[in-house]
């Protein structure tokens, strides 16, 4: 089918990034957005828009019926997700079948299978894809969770069936704390949850989240497109991704890429997807889930293959073949990309919407920035705080690493807080530097890491004197406003500056 | 024109001067009679680009509550520049809250009261969870930064904040009506 119109049901900067790809190819562009959301980029930037009546996220971008009626009122053919929202609804995908409108993603029994975990589980270890070792069936008595820790091993989790947010979730070191492991974390899930039940999973040790990038075309031509590194997270949120990996060789990223392969081909994969994988000290990897879309962090992908993954992702929902050798797809230097949220580091990241009174954006060679939002732009509270990413590629990893730390430096963004000094934090650690990490690192050394940082600061009398500068130089702008003023002149040329708090 | 400047524990009174070099020239002296001359110019509406010497510096300036937040590169440095009747002022003003024991909680970004923890009268610990609210999918609880009793409650249950907007006000028991 020739795609000649693409609704987008997202927000932020993703939305505003699939728009790029459109029209570079000759195809329109529909937003859809809420009420807050009338002055943002993705809006400005779409050939046409439509509001969705409401605020939330609930009333607007996850409302199908809304975005139906969007794309049947604009006549787009297909409709792009994005990431979040509405991506892995397998009713969603389905409702557009019906439609007749083209759902830019695997079909709806790829998401299904694939969101729920025990079947997932269990078709991945039918398609000799490896995954943690444990039970997906509920334990109900201690015999019953002695003989299985036999045979799944020490350290192991015992985790709620209904479990989240690390409620019902205990350690087990060994056979004696066992007992007590497993009555804790039944009492707790019962408590929390009303459901007592528990199952076993082998406690992965310095676990590393290592994804691998699948594409796959509706003839069954499946390819992956290497690996990208996300073990720098921050309460199970990444933070910094790279590719390729430190761990990874030429001969584990081969048998990885098999894998995901496997895995994608199981489910009948179509289009973009991901194969999320823990990988423990000894490098031995477990199938962890599949994400059935694009991935937040695939601009680092496309750094070292040079493609366009969105541009691919509607060339497949058209129908075209995809032409890949897969020995041929080798990456070529090594790709950063962080995370920017408008949230506050010094301050127990606590969100900071508002408005982005100043924005400056880095330059230079190989630098990217994908951003949803611009100088003037307000930041809702009702949606996720990440606001742009910033990518960088050079050829080897330190040249990597010496230029985000540069890019970084450049990005400005004033009048919200952002987690940008937190990012130079990290990406300047040793652990980062070494590339020795694991997803555990920033929870257990972030607050020594903030310790260690050193600040280069101008020497306190050039603060001083500035400060005190600042505040003559309004003053005297105050006095000569006053004598316009007197003299009939507009008031207007310190606009953001509430000096009468301080009288 | 003289101003007291206050930098974390680091307070100064500072004389600035126009020495007749230009517009964007200034001359600040400091308490000991040191003196650094600054080429000051705004190069964006909150933005300044100062040399001294020949060393380049560039400082963004947010103004809030009378404090200026300059921002070199991305670090945040809060400086309270007041001239001297303002820091007078606030001699007092301060020396009045630490008799009174008066705190009020405020709203530290634009959000959702999701739940008020605590009534009218109660007493609380310091550290103990008054309010929650939520922005942005988190919700974030607010604790009393004081011992004491509650004394007004202007937060209820389900009401959109502004960023700064006053929640609760802790203070002494004798302060009850």
């Amino acid at each position: 089918m020739n795609i000649k119109k693409v609704l987008i049901a997202n927000r932020g900067e993703v939305a505003a990034r699939i728009i790029r790809t459109l029209k570079e190819m000759g195809v329109a562009s529909v937003a859809v957005f809420s009420e807050p959301d009338r002055h943002s980029l993705h809006v400005r930037m779409a050939d046409e828009a439509v509001g969705l009546e409401g605020t939330t996220s609930r009333e607007t971008y996850l409302d199908v019926e809304k975005i139906l009626a969007a794309a049947r009122k604009t006549k787009a053919q297909a409709i792009h997700p994005g990431y979040g929202f509405l991506a892995e609804n397998p009713e969603f995908a389905e409702r557009l079948e019906e439609e007749g409108i083209v759902f830019i993603g695997p079909k709806p029994e790829a998401i299904r299978k694939m969101g729920h975990k025990t079947t997932a589980r269990q078709l991945m270890t039918e398609a000799g894809v490896p995954v943690i070792p444990g039970t997906l069936e509920p334990v109900r008595t201690l015999e019953e969770v002695q003989r299985l820790a036999e045979k799944t091993g020490y350290p192991l989790l015992i985790k709620a069936k209904a479990g989240g947010g690390g409620k019902g979730m205990r350690i087990a070191e060994g056979m004696n704390d066992l007992a007590s492991a497993f009555r804790s974390a039944a009492s707790e899930a019962l408590q929390a949850f009303g459901d007592g039940d528990v199952y076993l999973e082998k406690l992965v040790s310095k676990p590393r989240h290592i994804e691998i990038q699948v594409i796959a075309d509706t003839f069954g031509n499946t390819f992956h497109l290497l690996e990208r590194e996300c073990s720098m997270q921050r309460r199970h949120q990444k933070v910094i991704e790279e590719t390729p990996s430190v761990v990874l060789d030429d001969t584990m990223r081969e048998r990885m890429g098999e894998m995901a392969v496997r895995a994608a081909k199981a489910v009948g994969y179509e289009g973009a997807g991901t194969i999320e994988c823990l990988v423990d000290e000894n490098r031995n990897f477990y199938f962890l889930e599949m994400n059935t879309r694009l991935q937040v962090e695939h601009p680092i992908t496309e750094a070292i293959l040079g493609v366009d993954l969105v541009r691919m992702q509607v060339a497949i929902a058209r129908g075209e073949r995809l032409s890949l050798d897969q020995p041929n797809i080798k990456g070529k230097g090594h790709a950063i990309e962080c995370r920017i949220y408008a949230e506050d580091p010094d301050n127990g990241f606590l969100p900071s919407p508002g408005l982005i009174r100043s924005f400056r954006v880095p330059g230079g060679p190989f630098v990217r920035l994908d951003s949803g939002v611009f100088e003037g732009a307000k930041v809702p509270i009702y949606y996720d705080p990440i606001i742009a990413k910033l990518i960088v590629w050079d050829e080897t990893r330190p040249l990597a690493i010496k230029r985000m730390v540069r890019a970084l430096g450049e990005l400005k963004i004033r009048g919200i807080r952002s987690n940008v000094s937190f990012l130079l934090d990290v990406i300047q650690s040793k652990a980062f530097q070494t590339g020795d990490y694991d997803t555990r690192f920033l929870d257990t050394h972030w607050p020594e890491l903030k310790e260690e940082s050193e600040k280069e600061l101008p020497p306190e009398d050039v603060i001083l004197a500035t400060a005190a500068t600042v505040r003559f130089r309004q003053e005297q702008i105050q006095r000569g406003l006053g004598q316009r003023r007197a003299a009939g002149a507009q008031a207007s040329f310190w606009r953001y500056t509430p000096w009468k708090a301080l009288r | 024109m003289g101003y007291i400047v206050r930098l974390n524990a680091l307070k100064q009174r500072l004389e600035v001067e126009k020495p007749g070099l230009g517009l964007a020239r200034v001359l600040v002296r400091f308490e000991d009679g040191r003196t650094i001359e600054l080429d000051a110019h705004r190069v964006e509406p909150n933005c300044f680009s100062v040399i001294v010497g020949t060393r380049v510096y560039e400082f963004d300036c947010d103004i809030q509550n009378g404090d200026i937040e300059l921002h070199f590169g991305n670090e945040p440095l809060i400086v309270s520049v007041l001239d001297e009747r303002e820091a007078l002022l606030q001699q007092a003003k301060e020396g009045a809250a630490a008799q009174g024991g008066e705190v009020t909680v405020t709203a530290p970004m634009p959000g959702k009261v999701v739940a008020v923890l605590v009534a009218k009268g109660e007493k609380v610990e310091k550290g103990q969870g008054l309010a929650v609210i939520e922005a942005m999918k988190m919700e974030n609880e607010l604790k009393s930064p004081i011992e004491g009793v509650v004394l007004k409650i202007f937060a209820q249950e389900g009401q959109a904040l502004e960023g700064k907007a006053p929640l609760i006000t802790i203070g002494q028991a004798t302060a009850l009506p």
